[in-house]
């Protein structure tokens, strides 16, 4: 079920054009992780999508409203953590919960229980009476997430939510957004850190200069930009004599081989791959794994830029 | 009103013990120390006659404790609120909560002021008993708690409006600008409330609009509340639209026409008994309004080349999108304005029966400096993106343009040249109204050759923008 439909959306800073015409749609449980260098417009786009700023053109529609108009109506089924926030200082997490609550509209009677899951949810539950300004970066960063799922939004907007945590704090951020994920919520997140979004998107969508480059499922795009399947041999004993019959293998060609692990790039996908396979155990190789060796965002992304180049 | 998120969001972090017991702890010293003194006097000094009259002295110290209050402290808190949330960086939060803002407005202006209104509360009652006690009819206490009440309206919005910049990085307040004003007009708020002490019948002081007769009193709340309406307007809009200017363009002209409307109401009375030196005052009040408005409507150059592609988009390529860019200057505006500002100054000349052609030459006089100001203002707009510094020189130019002709007159020793700068001539208007209608058209003349330069600056940088509107 599509739940947000992007329709030339444009944004211009005076002569700068910072969102160039982008379409695309999200469906309901997707991730989409929004990829691009600085300056890309990631940010500007997901601000768009919050109704934080207004487009120049263009349409968008979330679960049915026009964002243009019923822009009141839309926040109440977005949750959107900005790059650089901070919370209420004077206010502890179970009063600042307590307010977000209410300004989303939840009910009255299921504010408390409402706090309590949430407050569980992001491993906060024992600074329900701090004050946020006693909380670390990392506490912060979580809280904020937590104030995005209070009103149980349909859509969550996340730009760079790792951003200025130390590792320890971007393991936790992120072992809540594989929850997250697990759960199905639909997710946009953005960022330029690669390695923060792979494995954890189910869609990417690649923008440089206002424009969306690329957009799709991380495996289709994979397919789509790799055009070969690379994959990881490890053979028991006998890695030379592998190496000369993978050599003589029409389909395949050797990228690597060190002692007994051989990496081998094919362009005849999965029968190809089986085919391989076969004919080593054939040969009289002991495969102890074969494994395909999936391209992550950073190669995708690499080879993108080197397109465009 | 007090199911308001805002509200409570402000109630938890303002009225925690701890805090409330340093604000009561405070008032009630301040309370107890106004008390002590005035008892003192009345027994010792003989300031106060009788227990009647120490009340009524209680009562305008309260009355001074209450302005304090409800204006100036409230006007800090209010400005500190959305200014608290951008350098807090809460500001998305706050701006992307599914409130209307209506709800956004009250929730900052009484959950912000909590503190304050439960001590204003407090203040009032006591401002009852001594009032009562002192004998001040209930019509006059009425009167005064209308006008504190819709002057604290008028502070606080304001307050709030003109902290709603989100570009804002410094966590500074504005308290330079309100400590300013509270040295400028404090002495004379507080005399005047001495002086309101010792009238007898006050609430029978008077004011006229047009042919009503009113207490004055309800003639500041009515013109307090206008402007506050018109604050809080502003504040509605920058809750919904913060990157547009404070006015829409019919909102500056209807502001504009209430404006208008209320100066005559306040003048028609005295100037229809030919105190005519009052037009002048009119005049003045109404120039400054006719020069401050178009600031809050003012259409950037990056608005200029967004608004250009919405023409170009409706419109298509081929009509003459020239003149439509103009249409929808901030040139065309100003203009607009100064039509309003005619029409209420040639009532004015009519009501004060001035000589009728010597106003409308005053007037067209007055429309050659507006336009040469307000081109140097459109100069800014169109050509800040091409240097930041633009502004300082035009300003440069305007201060020229105003105290050189007064200070070559001088040194040439000649009557008619400071007449060339609006200093000059809005000097001469006040104090010798009759001038030769020649030396009037030679500075008509002189202020529209003026306007040639800027007027073909601005007519590339419009070319310009439709250029630069087609490559995007």
């Amino acid at each position: 079920m599509e739940i947000l439909e992007i329709n030339n959306i444009r944004k211009e800073f005076g002569t700068v054009v910072a969102v160039n015409n982008v379409s695309f749609s999200v469906d309901k449980g997707q991730v989409l992780g929004l990829i691009g260098p600085n300056g890309a417009g990631k940010t500007t786009l997901l601000r768009i999508l919050a109704t934080v700023l207004r487009p120049t053109g263009g349409s968008v529609r979330l679960l049915g409203y026009d964002l243009a108009k019923e822009y009141l109506q839309i926040r109440k089924y977005i949750g959107f953590m900005p790059d650089f926030f901070n919370l209420y200082n004077d206010l502890t997490p179970r009063e600042c919960l307590d307010f977000f609550a209410k300004a989303y509209h939840v009910e009255q009677d299921l504010i408390p229980k409402r706090i309590d899951e949430t407050l569980e949810y992001v491993d906060l539950e024992n600074k329900r009476n701090s004050f946020i300004r006693h909380l670390s970066r990392g506490m912060v960063q979580r809280m904020g997430v937590a104030v995005l799922l209070i009103h149980e939004p349909d859509l969550l907007l996340l730009d760079e939510p790792a951003s200025g945590l130390d590792p320890k704090a971007r393991i936790q951020l992120r072992n809540v957004l594989n929850k997250l994920s697990a759960e199905g919520k639909t997710i946009i997140i953005s960022s330029h850190i690669l390695t923060e979004l792979s494995g954890f998107c189910s869609h990417i969508a690649i923008m440089d200069k206002g424009n969306i480059k690329l957009h799709g499922a991380v495996d289709e795009i994979q397919q789509k930009i790799a055009g070969s399947t690379k994959v990881n041999i490890s053979v028991l004993e006998d890695g030379e004599r592998a190496v000369v019959l993978i050599n003589k293998f029409p389909d395949a060609k050797l990228v690597t081989a060190e002692n007994n692990n051989i990496t081998v790039e094919t362009d005849k996908g999965p029968k190809g791959l089986a085919a391989l396979n076969t004919y080593l155990v054939k040969e009289g190789i002991k495969v102890v794994s074969f494994s395909e060796q999936k391209a992550d965002l950073e190669d995708l992304f690499m080879k993108i830029s080197s397109q465009e180049e | 009103m007090m199911s308001n998120p805002l509200i409570q969001r402000y109630r938890y972090s303002l009225l925690r013990l701890s805090h409330l017991l340093v604000y009561v702890t405070i008032y009630v010293s301040v309370v107890a120390l106004l008390l002590f003194v005035n008892y003192t006097f009345y027994k010792h000094q003989d300031t106060f006659h009788s227990p009647q009259e120490l009340c009524r002295g209680i009562y305008f110290q309260f009355l001074a404790f209450q302005i304090i209050i409800l204006w100036i402290w409230g006007a800090f808190s209010s400005a500190s609120a959305v200014k608290e949330e951008i350098t807090g960086k809460t500001y998305d939060f706050f701006r992307m909560l599914p409130l209307a803002a209506h709800q956004k407005t009250i929730g900052i202006l009484i959950g912000k002021n909590l503190v304050i209104l439960l001590l204003t509360a407090i203040n009032c009652i006591l401002l009852i008993l001594s009032g009562s006690i002192g004998r001040l009819s209930v019509n006059l206490q009425s009167q005064i708690f209308l006008a504190l009440f819709s002057i604290a309206i008028l502070i606080n919005s304001t307050a709030l409006l003109s902290s709603i910049n989100p570009s804002l990085k410094s966590k500074k307040t504005n308290a330079l600008g309100i400590v300013v004003l509270v040295f400028l007009f404090g002495p004379f708020l507080f005399g005047s409330l001495g002086a309101l002490s010792e009238t007898a019948k006050l609430e029978q002081v008077s004011g006229w609009f047009f042919v009503i007769e009113l207490p004055v009193f309800i003639l500041i709340s009515l013109v307090a509340l206008y402007f506050s309406c018109w604050a809080i307007i502003g504040i509605l809009r920058k809750f919904t639209r913060e990157d547009e200017p404070l006015f829409t363009r019919k909102g500056a002209l209807l502001f504009m026409l209430g404006f208008e409307l209320i100066l005559l109401g306040l003048f028609y009375h005295y100037l229809g008994k030919g105190e005519t030196d009052l037009s002048y005052i009119y005049w003045m009040i109404s120039l400054l309004a006719v020069l401050a408005v178009p600031f809050g409507a003012i259409r950037s150059f990056d608005k200029y080349l967004e608004y250009s592609g919405l023409i170009r988009e409706k419109a298509g390529s081929n009509v003459n999108n020239f003149s439509r860019v103009l249409l929808h200057s901030n040139i065309s505006l100003a203009l607009g304005l100064f039509v309003i500002w005619s029409a209420g100054s040639i009532t004015i000349i009519l009501i004060s029966r001035m000589e009728f052609l010597q106003g409308l030459y005053q007037i067209w006089i007055l429309f050659s400096f507006y336009l040469f100001l307000l081109l140097l203002l459109e100069l800014n707009v169109l050509y800040k993106p091409v240097s930041a510094k633009i502004g300082l020189l035009l300003c440069f130019i305007a201060v020229v343009y105003a105290i050189l002709p007064p200070i070559l007159s001088a040194i040439l020793e000649s009557d008619t040249l400071y007449l060339h700068s609006p200093v000059g001539f809005f000097w001469i208007m006040i104090d010798e109204p009759y001038t030769e209608i020649p030396s009037l058209i030679s500075i008509w003349v002189v202020n529209i050759l003026l306007c040639v330069i800027p007027i073909l600056l601005i007519w590339k940088r419009y070319s310009y923008i439709l250029k630069l509107r087609q490559k995007m």
